[in-house]
């Protein structure tokens, strides 16, 4: 063989040992990983990722998502013809309706467990679909993943966040070794105060006196409310005819509760 | 049931012409459902003003007082969640505990918002080591907890003193390196407007005063530092009688934390926006409330005078009557529209007539004859009738525009003039004599201004200035002769009097110069109030029992003088009298002043009333030969007949949605071929268009490209775009189009299909120049979606736009996902069945098998049926009831197109009833009783679980139900027969039902008229069941003190002597009515 000829084969060969190298030290977690209880640990947390991206997906039915979408359309997923308002390019639902003749409204009694219920039920459909994939999570890798049955989604809407409980029993198993690591359940947060903003909404319908400490039906003046609470809501009144619209925001939060409140219409 | 009252049910149509002709008091209220209090114990909430079968439904517990904070289990405490602290009520306490996992609460009754804060603050704190160091309190600690001191302080932490600030609950503090928080730095005292901010990485106590504000080019003091509290109005043009614009609306913009914000008044100015500068230590605030605008009454109620206006000349003793009774009855006008429950202003026209005026109007003549004016008696009523001269007229008028024009009607005005030949001569020219100020343009001006009082009437201007006069025109009858020389002055004065006999009103004829309607409006403002004088006379004034004095008191501790300024005044102005110092000037100059703009109607009124009240004096001692009525009618204000404006509604400093926002009553005021788009509403797109009418162009529709979803490309082909690469299957895919005019579109499948057809929205359907579309890609699909759009006006496209692209075939590896089962997993099914439907639903297009246990899925045997529905694949099938111990199993295995089995059954499991459901018991049992109050009670057995059911009677369900008793209070009914239809339901669906039917027998109810007529001089009552009744011609008589009819029936008569009796009766049961008020 000629010397240049030699040159180009150690060439070739330098390329493929590089290459070769290369695959095995990003490959050899996956071919030659360890099992252990802390690795299987770990890849425990990528489920809990996988999770938690699900969660925060883009889609207009992740729990994120429908999230938000309650907290505009004043605690409904679901609106039926009457039972809203179009306002801001959101159907805000009202939770309190006009009573002819009369002053007041009548309360349509919004509960945390409604909402809850809502949330429960409408999440099931994405993220059973986007959590499919976990099952395959084992793929070349040295264990198996056991799931069992569906996923139970259940909200828990706190004074400060609202929390995801996924409980879907989850088992990492070794497929060559006897070890495993199993988890149960799976907690997602949000950092959106709903339960907050919903009491606010409920001191709004109820009416309220900062300082009687007694509630005047019908009164409410969104002033003196917040110089009482120091500020920590920002309650937005708008009153497109003939109702009343409140976005109710937390200091520091950019999440909102908006809801309606249906008045009279003297030209109907 | 009682003879009268069947009576009256059967001769209630004839009754109510006679009840024309006389007046009877006896009010019963109709109400719709109940609303109470509702009490959710599982939540801990408590809502007031709820319907008791809302509150049935959510399975609450319902009180029939309106108000929960009268009941004890909504009285609010301390509550102690972890280092958290709320006051709420104990219910509610635990409820938000329970959402916790494995935190303790505390619960503390009574209190205030403030002691329990400070509680929260002053708890035990301490650095706590558990997997890391935390400050934190005890209880939330479960490791080793460092009693009250820093973790900076404990070695094993590791943690830097006082490392960085960050605010905490409005204050500066210390935090350590490991994020703990540590001792205060600086308190920032929210009531003196103070609170801690990170403003560009310093952190500090930062003013929460608005320092630079909103300047409103229409309002005066806008745009002006304003303080923590504070609020004010905002106005788009003058605002007071007859003055505020077409479209108009008031505003309140408050100051919170340093931000602006603006709180529209209702529209068509159903609320008014008032504002007081309020001293306090030598500091002024301003306060502005949002009121409601009790307009109604003003014109209709308390312009009654108007009907008496006196007109027999020929008759001097009936002349003299009809004035006395004219001034009785604008005195009795003045004071209707006086009063403190409707938002009134009484406009006095006043001349101030009195002895020396008429005696110099009558110098010189031979009437006096060396006499004083006040010898005559028709004299003095004349200058009681001037005194007592004016109109009632709406504080605010309320936006009409639209409405028919019969409600400017209250707006009209009239004046009599007198035309003879000569003083005591025969035949001649005609020339005014009196009253001819009412040809000239003040008068005119008056009366639209009275006019424009009406509501959105006559010739006015609209928000945005722009002038329409077609709503007001001035009538006078018989031609306009030639004066006299001697009247020569007249035709100076009053040169249109040659004119045609119509007119309208001009611009710059307008009572008010624009410039002062449109600039620096000082709008509806209440004076200045000094601090101390307001807290007590706000207290005098009797705000439904709120102690003021406590209430300022609180208040000042909690944060400040600002909100209890702010939340007095709004009690003050809200709902309640308006102090009569601000309000109680009815003079002409008062009003003025009040608005800032100065006397400008003296000189018009004095020049019109001085004509008016002196008529009657020329007349007796004069040859009148005519007499002439000049009238106005005041009819709706017109907009301009254009829509060259449109698109200004809404827009402050160039932006939509800032401040003003849009409304339909604004956007109309602008043009006639405005529209308001309801779908824009509270957003940033313009919300009023010009309909093109002539424009019929379908819009045109391009592609927007920004919207697509990243990662495909689209690529035009001039009808339409085709997007590629392929489409991943199952996920969602954002198409935009952009239209050149605002429009909405639709989409289909189907090219043929016509956009009044199409039923799928191209997004949410708002009518706006872009439209994003959002859209679940099925498998191996190849869509076309036909796109057509339709302006307001214009044609939808007759070519649609046409979207294409494709999604990916597979591999589909996964296996469907059985979501979810009707019935669901451990039902219970109604007894005795023997076959029932099972749904099952997928995520995609499968076919499920089931079996009786876990097999394979090729072993199993029975297919089901499987349709998609929406978004959702729903797989059908009847299966047949064979219960072992009383349980039977179903597994369900479904594949997908791609051959993927599920490889775990989805089990449903469904129990059998042991029984069927019965009502065994019910109370009462009698056919008859007698009493009002008395509880339903009804118990089952049976079913599912044993008894367990959900009750309900004649559709309401029982307040206790939910169990195996079920029972339902009634107070107080009424007398007369009951027929309850109760029916039970339970889990499985069981149902039971029972007929309770029973009569009440105890009358409760007392009397009632149904029938009175005269028939000479006798009265006729008729009852609806035998009483015993006696009458008076006093109203303060009690029962047993007037005059007995003698009779114990249902008929009751007596002779009448007077114009007014007074009538109590009481029946057998000693239920005594109200007094009957009787006009004869």
């Amino acid at each position: 063989m000629k010397k240049r000829g030699q040159v180009t084969l150690f060439v070739i060969i330098g390329i493929v040992i590089v290459v070769v190298v290369a695959l095995f030290l990003v490959a050899r977690n996956t071919i030659f990983m360890p099992i252990t209880s802390e690795s299987l640990e770990s890849e425990m947390d990528l489920i809990r990722d996988k999770m938690i991206e699900c969660g925060y997906d883009e889609n207009l039915n992740s729990p994120n998502e429908l999230l938000k979408t309650i907290g505009k359309q004043g605690g409904y997923l679901e609106t039926t013809e009457g039972s809203y308002r179009l306002y801001a390019d959101s159907k805000v639902s009202y939770l309190c309706y006009d009573i002819p003749n009369k002053n007041g409204c009548s309360n349509r009694m919004l509960t945390i467990k409604e909402m809850e219920d809502q949330l429960n039920e409408a999440a099931a459909y994405f993220m059973n679909d986007c959590l499919e994939s976990v099952k395959d999570t084992g793929g070349f890798k040295k264990y198996n993943v056991i799931t069992t049955g569906t996923p139970k989604y259940e909200f828990a809407i706190r004074p400060d966040q609202v929390v995801l409980n996924v409980n879907w029993p989850v088992k990492l198993s070794g497929k060559s070794k006897d070890v495993s690591v199993s988890e149960d359940k799976f907690e997602i947060n949000f950092d959106y105060p709903l339960g907050q903003l919903y009491d606010v909404s409920q001191d709004v319908i109820n009416g309220w006196d900062a300082f009687a400490g007694e509630a005047v039906t019908g009164y409410f003046d969104t002033l003196t409310y917040m110089l009482a609470k120091k500020g920590e809501y920002k309650i937005y009144l708008k009153k497109p005819y003939p109702d009343k619209v409140y976005d109710i925001v937390k200091e520091g939060n950019e999440y909102s509760f908006q809801f309606a409140i249906e008045g009279e219409d003297r030209f109907a | 049931m009682k003879k009268g009252f069947v009576k009256a049910n059967a001769i209630f149509e004839i009754i109510i012409l006679i009840f024309a002709l006389f007046s009877v008091y006896s009010l019963k209220e109709v109400r719709a459902e109940d609303t109470g209090c509702c009490f959710l114990e599982s939540e801990g909430l408590c809502s007031d003003n709820t319907s008791q079968s809302e509150c049935s439904n959510k399975g609450g517990q319902f009180f029939s007082s309106p108000e929960c904070s009268t009941y004890s289990k909504c009285q609010k405490g301390c509550c102690k969640i972890g280092d958290q602290c709320s006051f709420v009520s104990k219910y509610k306490c635990e409820a938000t505990a329970s959402s916790y996992s494995g935190i303790d609460y505390a619960f503390s009754e009574g209190g205030s918002e403030t002691e329990c804060t400070s509680s929260c603050e002053a708890s035990a704190t301490g650095c706590c080591l558990d997997e890391g160091c935390t400050y934190t309190t005890k209880n939330l600690c479960s490791g080793e907890f460092y009693d009250d001191q820093f973790c900076s302080g404990v070695s094993f932490c590791g943690c830097k003193k006082e490392n960085y600030k960050q605010c905490s609950n409005g204050d500066v503090y210390w935090y350590d390196s490991c994020g703990n928080k540590e001792n205060i730095v600086k308190k920032c005292d929210y009531a003196s407007g103070l609170k801690c901010r990170d403003e560009n990485g310093k952190v500090d106590c930062y003013t929460l005063d608005c320092e630079t504000t909103y300047k409103d080019e229409n309002t005066k003091d806008t745009g002006v530092m304003r303080k923590n509290g504070e609020s004010w109005c905002v106005y788009d043009s003058a605002s007071g009688p007859g003055l505020d614009a077409v479209g108009s609306r008031h505003y309140r913009h408050i100051c919170i934390d340093g931000v602006e914000i603006e709180e529209p008044c209702e529209d068509y100015r159903n609320e008014i926006c008032m504002y007081a500068d309020v001293n306090v230590n030598g500091q002024t605030f301003r306060e502005a409330a949002c009121k409601e605008n009790r307009y109604d009454k003003c014109m209709s109620d308390c312009n009654t005078a108007y009907e008496l206006l006196p007109k027999t000349y020929d008759d001097d003793d009936a002349f003299n009557q009809e004035i006395e009774d004219y001034t009785d009855a604008l005195i009795a006008d003045k004071k209707c529209c006086e009063k403190t429950d409707k938002d009134c202003y009484w406009l006095s026209l006043s001349s101030g007539l009195d002895e020396e005026t008429i005696a110099e109007k009558l110098e010189g003549s031979p009437i006096l004859n060396d006499k004083n004016v006040t010898e005559f008696p028709d004299l003095r009523r004349q200058i009681e009738m001037d005194q007592a001269l004016g109109r009632c007229l709406p504080l605010v008028s309320s936006g009409n525009l639209g409405e028919e024009s019969k409600n400017c009607e209250g707006g009209f005005n009239q004046a009599l003039s007198v035309w003879e030949s000569e003083a005591y001569s025969l035949g001649g020219e005609m020339y005014c004599a009196e009253g001819c100020s009412a040809y000239s343009d003040n008068w005119m001006a008056l009366s639209n201004y009275i006019c424009n009082s009406a509501g959105d009437c006559g010739a006015k201007y609209n928000w945005k200035g722009e002038f329409n006069g077609d709503g007001f025109v001035r009538n006078w009858e018989g031609a306009i002769e030639q004066p006299e020389d001697e009247f020569s002055n007249f035709i100076e004065n009053f040169p249109e009097l040659k004119e045609m006999p119509k007119k309208n009103m001009k611009e710059n004829l307008f009572p008010i110069e624009s410039s002062e309607l449109f600039q620096d409006v000082k709008g509806l403002y209440l004076g200045e109030i000094n601090y101390e004088d307001f807290v007590s006379s706000a207290s005098s004034s009797g705000s439904e029992g709120v102690n003021f004095e406590l209430v300022m008191v609180r208040s000042l501790g909690v944060a400040g003088i600002g909100v209890s300024l702010a939340a007095a005044f709004f009690h003050l102005v809200y709902g309640v009298e308006l102090l009569p110092a601000f309000f109680g000037s009815s003079n002409v100059v008062g009003i003025g002043e009040l608005l800032g703009l100065g006397p400008i109607l003296g000189p018009v009124v004095v020049a019109v009333v001085v004509a008016a009240a002196v008529l009657t004096v020329v007349d007796w001692f004069m040859s009148t030969d005519e007499s002439r009525m000049v009238t106005t009618v005041c009819s709706a204000w017109q907009a301009p007949d254009n829509g060259d404006n449109c698109e200004k509604c809404g827009l402050v400093d160039g932006e939509y949605g800032k401040f003003k926002e849009c409304s339909k009553y604004k956007c109309e005021s602008l043009g006639t071929q405005c529209e308001f788009i309801e779908e824009n509403a509270g957003t940033d797109r313009p919300m009023c268009v010009k309909l093109e009418q002539k424009d019929i162009t379908s819009p045109v529709i391009t592609a927007w490209p920004e919207n697509l979803t990243k990662g495909y490309k689209l690529a035009e082909d001039g009808r339409g775009f085709k997007i590629t690469p392929d489409v991943t299957a199952y996920t969602r895919l954002n198409v935009g189009i952009k239209t050149n005019k605002i429009a909405q579109c639709k989409f289909s499948e189907d090219p043929s299909t016509r956009y009044d057809a199409m039923v799928n929205y191209f997004g949410e359907g708002y009518y706006d120049v872009k439209h994003s579309l959002s859209i679940l890609a099925e498998p191996g699909k190849k869509y076309i979606l036909y796109v057509r759009c339709k302006g307001k006006s214009s044609n939808a496209n007759e070519v649609p736009y046409t979207i294409k692209f494709n999604t990916k075939e597979g591999p589909d590896l996964t296996a469907p996902i059985i979501e979810a089962s009707d019935p669901k997993d451990n039902s219970f099914v109604p007894y005795s069945l023997k076959q029932i439907g099972i749904n099952v639903y997928t995520n995609e297009p499968t076919k499920c098998k089931y079996s009786d246990e876990g097999k394979e899925y090729g072993e199993m045997l029975s297919e089901t049926s499987c349709s998609k529905n929406d978004d959702k694949y729903i797989c059908k099938i009847n299966v047949d009831l064979e219960f072992k111990d009383n349980k039977v199993s179903y597994y369900f295995k479904c594949m997908d197109s791609s051959g993927n089995v599920n490889q775990d059954s989805y089990l449903i499991n469904l129990k059998e009833s042991p029984s069927e459901l019965t009502i065994d018991d019910y109370t009462p049992k009698e056919t008859s009783l007698y009493k009002n109050t008395f509880t339903l009670n009804v118990a089952t057995s049976g079913g599912a679980e044993n008894g367990k059911a959900e009750c309900e009677y004649n559709g309401i369900k029982f307040k206790e139900t939910n169990s195996n008793l079920h029972s339902q209070e009634f107070k107080d009914v009424a007398m007369g027969s009951y027929d309850f239809k109760v029916e039970c339901e339970d889990v499985a669906g069981n149902k039971a039902t029972k007929e309770i039917k029973f009569a009440v027998t105890k009358d409760v109810n007392y009397p009632v008229i149904v029938r009175l007529y005269k028939k000479d001089d006798t009265l006729h009552v008729e009852l609806d069941e035998d009483a015993e009744c006696e009458y008076s011609t006093e109203d303060d008589f009690s029962f047993g003190s007037g005059e007995d009819t003698d009779k114990v029936d249902y008929e009751h008569m007596f002779v009448v002597e007077n114009n007014r009796y007074y009538l109590i009766c009481k029946d057998g049961e000693n239920n005594l009515s109200p007094v009957y008020s009787i006009n004869v």
